[in-house]
This record gives structure tokens, sequence and C-alpha cells, in this order.
């Protein structure tokens, strides 16, 4: 896009590009860009390349929804297991063993989503691309959302299975969305962070689950207040926690990831 | 009774063995210092 | 501020001086307070008209209980403070503060957590309830502990300030959310907004004399929070100059 000069405003002839230019001058001759690469449509283009990247390398693999998937089954048949005849009602369990399942498997998707570009090294080829460094971010983001929202569509008929309890239910599902958001929001970046350093698979489960409480409690009591057939009003403000918690932590997470790459 | 000796005396605890900490990590760092200051006079004088 | 390498400026001998004084006139403060706090709770507050025996007597752990709370919020508000700046301003002295108010609200947090499960005991009959202050106060050390952790895996001290700088700021918004998600986590009904659950006090009247031991617990802690701070962060000063000097002579 470019502005146009209003007559009067030059006096000397243009001859060099800089030469006796005032600023209204030189702008009008290099059109404005954004730092995104001159269009906000463009950017989204480059979040959603980096997504099918990272799509196909999992395609291909097989690496992380593959073991994402076969740690909760395990988890499920275990917890089934534990809980089998102490326990009156599945109801009653079910809502823990679903949220902590999800928490638990989801590190180990997190985990891969960083460390797989430093151990084949096309991290520094991924920061050095002419994109803002947010793409990475959102694309990993959205990535991670598409596995974990697999596994959990694989986590529920095996809890239907193994304890007999329905979960496909609507504020339920919405829950599991907005869940899942918050947890992969925050737990990419601190897979980001945590890619880098010594003890990296073990330090992000303990850097995580902390911060993620309040959305592992809100989606405990919403799944308990649906099983237990109670309406809307109940559980109204645990779904303005999940909202509150993605808002924020979304955003903050966004406005931070370039901070982790500053000496790269 | 036992309970309020137990709190009074378990957060004692806490804090002086902080402070322990602290004294310890300093005497250790002084003694470092110490050392790298000689390292460094000796550099100098060769 | 002084930076950590030798041929900077570093502080003049008697400006180190008068610090050196200054924090020993601090620290003998704080053990003044402490003690009066000792007294206070001890012997001063008048006993808790509505309880008795064992529960009365165990009573007293609650000024001790809400003056360690105060310093570890003022802790853990002053290491998002530090981070904030540090992130901003990019000066290390800043990561020191955030480090050494983490590890001060740490002692502080469990010295609450402590606390209150001992006091829980004759009072509830049992050590460990859900009660939203002491389920916000665990995970907050987890959080916090967990910042210490990962501050130790990273070698870089660029990179270890402005990550764990990062984490400490997550970790402090987190504690809002926190505390209200296990506000409401135990309640049948819906939103409390007014006042504080009874039940979580423990039912007792606060009177006059109690009430001043708080204050005295609050202002002992306060100052007991700011020595330890101010110690801890020059020690951790003393440690990255050391680091510095070790590389000059590499």
């Amino acid at each position: 896009m470019s502005v146009s000069l209003p007559p009067a405003a030059s006096s000397a002839p243009i001859s060099s590009p800089d030469a006796g230019l005032n600023p209204v001058q030189a702008l009008a001759l290099s059109p404005v860009t954004m730092r995104t690469g001159r269009s906000f449509g463009r950017y989204w283009q480059h979040v959603w390349r980096m997504m099918a990247k990272d799509l196909r390398i999992e395609l291909r693999a097989k690496e992380i929804i593959v073991v994402m998937v076969a740690f909760s089954a395990l988890a499920v048949i275990i917890f089934g297991l534990a809980f089998d005849l102490r326990v009156p009602r599945p109801t009653m369990v079910v809502p823990g063993v679903l949220w902590g399942v999800l928490l638990f498997s989801g590190i180990l998707g997190l985990n891969r989503s960083f460390s797989a570009e430093l151990d084949h090294q096309t991290l520094t080829a991924l920061l050095l691309a002419p994109i803002d460094r947010s793409v990475l971010y959102l694309g990993k983001f959205l990535a991670n959302l598409l596995f974990m929202v697999i596994m959990a569509a694989i986590l529920l008929p095996m809890l239907l299975f193994i304890f007999d309890v329905n979960l496909f239910q609507f504020w339920i599902l919405l829950a599991l969305l907005l869940g899942i958001i918050g947890y992969v929001g925050v737990g990419t970046l601190f897979a980001a962070l945590t890619a880098t350093i010594r003890a990296r698979e073990s330090m992000l489960p303990i850097l995580l689950l902390p911060v993620m409480v309040p959305v592992f409690m809100a989606g405990i009591k919403i799944t308990e207040q649906v099983l237990d057939g109670r309406n809307w009003a109940n559980f109204q403000n645990w779904f303005g926690m999940l909202v509150a918690f993605d808002l924020i932590f979304l955003t903050v997470a966004f406005l931070v990831f370039d901070l982790i790459w500053e000496d790269v | 009774m036992t309970f309020l000796a137990a709190a009074f005396i378990g957060l004692w605890l806490l804090v002086m063995a902080y402070v322990i900490y602290l004294g310890q990590r300093q005497g250790q760092l002084e003694q470092e210092l110490h050392s790298l200051e000689e390292a460094m006079t000796d550099r100098g004088r060769q | 501020m002084s930076t950590s390498t030798l041929t900077a400026t570093t502080t003049s001998a008697t400006r180190q001086r008068s610090n050196h004084i200054g924090w020993l006139i601090l620290s003998t403060l704080t053990m003044l307070a402490m003690g009066a706090l000792m007294g206070a709770a001890l012997l001063y507050a008048k006993p808790a008209t509505n309880l008795a025996g064992t529960e009365q007597i165990a009573q007293r752990i609650f000024y001790l209980h809400i003056g360690s709370v105060v310093g570890a919020f003022i802790a853990f508000l002053l290491s998002l403070i530090g981070s904030i700046v540090y992130l901003i301003k990019r000066d290390l002295d800043w990561d020191r503060v955030t480090q050494a108010s983490v590890e001060v609200g740490i002692i502080l947090g469990a010295s609450t957590t402590l606390a209150g499960a001992i006091w829980s005991k004759p009072t509830w009959n049992t050590y460990w309830t859900w009660d939203p202050r002491i389920t916000t106060t665990t995970i907050t050390l987890l959080l916090y502990i967990a910042y210490l952790l990962f501050r130790n895996g990273i070698d870089n001290r660029q990179t270890r300030a402005r990550f764990s700088s990062i984490y400490a700021l997550f970790a402090f918004l987190s504690v809002p959310l926190t505390y209200y998600s296990a506000r409401w986590f135990r309640s049948i009904h819906p939103i409390v907004f007014n006042g504080a659950n009874p039940d979580a006090q423990g039912s007792f009247n606060i009177g006059a004399t109690m009430l001043q031991t708080l204050w005295v617990a609050t202002l002992a802690y306060c100052l007991l929070f700011s020595t330890l701070l101010i110690f801890r962060w020059r020690q951790l000063r003393l440690q990255d100059r050391i680091e510095a000097l070790r590389e000059e002579l590499e």
C-alpha cells in the first residue's frame, strides 16, 4: 500500500532514494509492511503451514499419538483394576480418572513437540526462518491441540467400556475442549522452556501440573455435576474459570514466547 | 499442649534450618573468594 | 546496582560497612520482634473464650500461622515484581531478588502449612483439610519448589534468569485462580461472594489482645522476611561475582 504525496510538500527534486526527503516522502516511497509478512492472512498461512508440518511428521512417525493413546489406555485399565471392587458406583471415580489420565498422558505428547526439533536439529532452521516467532508457538499449539483431542476421543470410549460411564455429554465435551486448550497453551510454552535444559523430560510435568490445578479442579467439578444430572446454574462459574484461565494464560504465553529464543 | 509445642518447635526448626544453610553457604563463598583472590595475586606477580 | 564483573564498579568500602551495619540493626530488630511474638502468642494473648482444653491451647498456633502466611505472600509478590523488572531491564540484581524471595517464601509457606496441619488435628480431628487456603498454599509451595528445581537445571546465567522469570510469572498468575477454584471446590452451593467461610477459621471470637498479637505477628514476620531476603540477596550477588572472577581466571 502507498500513501499519495501532497503536491506542495516536496521542493527539491528526488534524485537518490534518501536525498533531501522529509519523513512523509520517505514513507510514501517505501510502502508500510508489517513484520508478519505483508498481510494478516499471510501470518495465519504460516501458522497453518507450521501446524501442517508437525501433523505430517506425526503421520509418518506416529510417535506422539501412539504413545499417548497407549499410555492412557494402560492408565485407564490400571485405575479400573484399582477401583474395581472398592467403589460402589463408578461415577464416583470416573471424573478423577478422566482428568488425571488426561493430564499425565498429555505430558508425553508435549515433551515431544520441542525435543524432536532439538534432536533432529531443525530448531535452528525454524528460528532463522523469516517468520514471526509467535508463528512457531501457534503452529505447535494447534498441532498439540489436535493430538490431545484425538487422544481424548479415544479415551472417552475406553472409559465407557471399563467403567460403564457415558461421558459423551455436551457440557463435559465442552469442558474437555476448554481444558485441553488451556493445557496445551501453557504446555507448549513450558515444553519450549524445558526443551533446552538438562533434565528436560522430568522437568515439564513438575512445572506444568501445579499451574494446571485450576483447570483440573474445574474439569472434575463440571464432569461430576453433569454425571450427577445437575443443570447449568451449578457449574457456570467453573466454566467461567476455564474461560478465564484460557484467556489469561494463552495471552501471556503468546506474548512471552519470543523471549525464550532471544539469544539464538 | 503437645500440638502447640510441636507447631512452635517445627516452625522454629524450619527457619533455623534455612538460617544455618545461609551461614554455611556464606562460609563456603568467603573461602572460595579468598582462594580466588590469592590465585589472582599470584597471577599478578608472575 | 553494581554488576557481577569485577572490572565494573563495586560498592565502596564505606558503603559496604554501612550496609552491613544496617543489616545487623535489622536482624537485631527481627530477633526482638520474634521474641516479642513468642511472648505475646504464648502468654499475653488471652485464651479463646468459646473453646476448651487442647483446642483452646492449640489455638495459639494461629498467630504464627497468620504471620508466616503474610510473610509468604509478600515474598511471592516480590518474586513477581522481580521477574517482571528483570525481563524489562535485564539487570541480574533483580533476578537475585526473585530467587531470594522465592526461597524465603518457600520457608514461610512451609511454616504456614505445617502450622495449619498441626492446628487442624485438635480442632477438626484431621491433619489435612482441603480448606481453600491450605490447598492453595500447598500448591503454591509446589509451584515455587519447581521454580528452584528449574533454575538448578540451567547453566547459562542469563538464560537461567530469563526462563525462570517467565515461569515465575505464570506461577504467580495461577495462584488467584487456584485459590478461587479451591474455594468453590468444596462448597455444595455455587458462588459464595461475601466473606470468608466461617468454618475455615475454627470459629473463635477474636478479642483485643488477640488482635494486638496478630499485629505483632505480622510485624515480626515482615521483619524476618526482610532480614533473610537481604542477606540471601547479597549472598547471591557474592556468588555471581565469584563465578565471574573464576571465569576471568580461566
